[in-house]
């Protein structure tokens, strides 16, 4: 018996996982071979000394499984949010198939924003980073950063992405169509998750507006932002042009240095190096072959691009520039620490609305065991007209 | 889901709890490796127990599998996670430390802190997935089958993997 496989073997012998047929030959080596002795001796030390280890404390005391209802406060701290359901009824604007029209008017908007071009200087505690990124809606994005510690760069275009850092390259084809390619500079809903404190300073020679987010349990951020009628979003919101994240004491400062709309961007940008590309499994396939197909489509969308991965299945729909994505998964999204999970019900389905500062907004709910989210720029009131008409919740 | 009372809410709940109070930590560990943001596994680690609980009714382990159950549910909220995020799921998958800095402990004394302080750098120095497989091993437990449904890999790349990190403590250990 080769040592290689003895040490396997042997390896898998004292986790409980050998197959009783290799015992006989497995001893008889042992018998003979003072090494492999001497390790199962020293992987046993190993397993005694790591039982010792200690682990980072977890914070796990909060749990409280979904039974009671909660007044909705509007400082969410964000883990109690995922773990409490709010029973809150909504009402729905307008018949269901139609979409309440400010976010509507807002993503229709973002035609005006054709290209992006945006320098950043992030200083934390782990010193500066300097970011370029170039934006050609809807969905080529390039990220060049650098850091203390390299340069990575990022490239993004339909159903490809490219990473390349100091340890190496990577290309994954096959990438499923997504709505929310939202570079963070726009960040759309900052006005949604922010109290409005007057105006700001002036940076870069742009008057800006503050806005305090507070996402409860220490974290928070100021935003300062640029309002100029061609970049509006609808909720007065648009550029970020400077955002402090007091964390730890540090704190984080990202500051806009240059920002350019509208202006031509040499595609070139977005081209990719040859390397062999890594198939993250996607086949484009029809929605019908969905684990719960939709049962009607909101009026003016088409079908943009869908398909199937390990991962779920993702459809992209459109109405002029207005995205609307579905994702199937046996997973739904979690919020994060720059996000406020809203609980609502529809009818008798339980469902999640997720604001981010850096992703368009979402709907997500289970139904027979799926989870499913849709993805758009949308208020409360058309994620939920939305959800209703394309899974016909709320009609039991 | 046999460590959970069926029938009574009240059951359900308190059997549910002690789910959270057993494999809280790890599935917390789990997450936290992959995210490496504190805040951010936090959040996930309340996401990964609200999707085990609505599915709950679907387990069909006993309560020896609860672990790596829930394991795998938490591997994959995290991956979900990193990819909404935009940022990418490469090939081998980045993993943070957590495991905080050995202190002196009154207890067990300078020697032992010593050599879990040598075990701690040692598995730094290993490639992430080995140590990832050793730690769900060694620390949490879970069968070959279970690091293998958690870290998405064949079962036979568990085993050799395993033996190899083990290998590779040692050398470094003695050195």
């Amino acid at each position: 018996m080769e040592h290689s496989e003895a040490r396997q073997l042997l390896s898998a012998r004292m986790d409980g996982e050998l197959s009783p047929e290799r015992s006989p030959a497995l001893g008889a080596h042992l018998e003979g071979c003072a090494d492999c002795r001497a390790f199962v001796a020293g992987a046993e030390r190993l397993r005694a000394l790591t039982v010792e280890m200690p682990r980072l404390e977890a914070p796990v005391s909060r749990w409280a499984p979904p039974v009671r209802a909660r007044r909705w406060s509007a400082r969410l701290a964000p883990g109690l949010a995922a773990a409490v359901v709010v029973a809150m009824l909504l009402t729905l604007f307008g018949p269901p198939g139609t979409f309440s029209p400010r976010f509507a008017a807002a993503a229709e908007r973002l035609t005006t924003i054709r290209t992006l071009f945006v320098e950043r200087v992030i200083t934390d505690i782990t010193g500066t980073t300097y970011e370029k990124i170039w934006f050609e809606a809807p969905d080529y994005l390039r990220i060049e950063r650098t850091t203390p510690s390299g340069t990575t760069l990022e490239i993004d275009r339909p159903g490809v992405s490219y990473t390349a850092d100091p340890s190496g390259a990577a290309l994954h084809t096959g990438v499923p169509p997504a709505a929310d390619i939202l570079p963070e500079p726009l960040s759309p809903t900052v006005a949604v998750l922010g109290d409005l404190q007057g105006s700001g300073p002036t940076v870069d020679g742009v008057p800006t507006l503050r806005y305090d987010l507070d996402f409860g349990d220490g974290m928070s951020r100021i935003a300062y932002v640029a309002a100029s009628s061609y970049i509006t979003l609808g909720t007065e919101e648009s550029l970020i042009l400077q955002k402090i994240a007091p964390e730890d004491g540090a704190g984080t400062r990202k500051r806009v240095t240059a920002f350019e709309i509208n202006r031509a961007i040499d595609m070139s940008v977005f081209s990719i190096p040859r390397i062999a590309a890594v198939d993250d499994g996607f086949r484009r396939g029809g929605v019908s072959s969905f684990p719960l197909p939709p049962v009607a489509v909101p009026a003016g969308f088409t079908l943009v691009s869908s398909g199937s991965s390990p991962l779920g299945s993702v459809a992209l729909f459109a109405r002029g520039s207005l995205p609307l994505e579905i994702d199937e998964s046996l997973v739904g999204p979690a919020g994060g620490p720059t996000s406020r999970s809203i609980h609502v019900s529809i009818g008798r389905t339980n469902a999640t609305i997720i604001d981010d500062l850096y992703a368009l907004p979402r709907i997500t709910f289970d139904l027979s065991g799926t989870s499913i989210t849709i993805v758009a720029p949308l208020d409360q009131a058309g994620l939920v007209s939305a959800a209703s008409t394309m899974f016909a919740l709320g009609r039991e | 889901m046999g460590a959970v009372g069926r029938g009574s809410p009240a059951g359900d709940e308190a059997a549910f709890t002690m789910l959270v109070r057993d494999h809280g930590g790890v599935v917390f560990g789990v997450i936290y490796r992959r995210v490496g943001d504190r805040a951010a596994a936090e959040d996930l680690t309340q996401e990964t127990f609200l999707r085990a609980w609505r599915a709950r009714a679907a387990y069909r382990g006993g309560p020896s599998g609860a672990r790596g159950w829930l394991c795998t549910i938490a591997a994959n909220v995290a991956r979900d996670h990193l990819r909404k995020q935009r940022r990418r799921v490469v090939e081998e998958e980045a993993m943070y430390e957590d495991i905080p800095a050995v202190t002196g402990d009154p207890v067990a004394g300078a020697e032992a802190a010593a050599s879990l302080e040598q075990l701690r750098a040692a598995l730094a120095s290993l490639p992430p997935n080995y140590r990832e497989m050793f730690l769900l091993r060694e620390r949490d437990g879970l069968s070959y089958k279970e690091i293998a449904a958690v870290m998405s890999c064949p079962i036979g790349s568990v085993m050799s993997g395993l033996a190899r990190a083990r290998e590779r403590l040692l050398d470094a250990m003695e050195s």
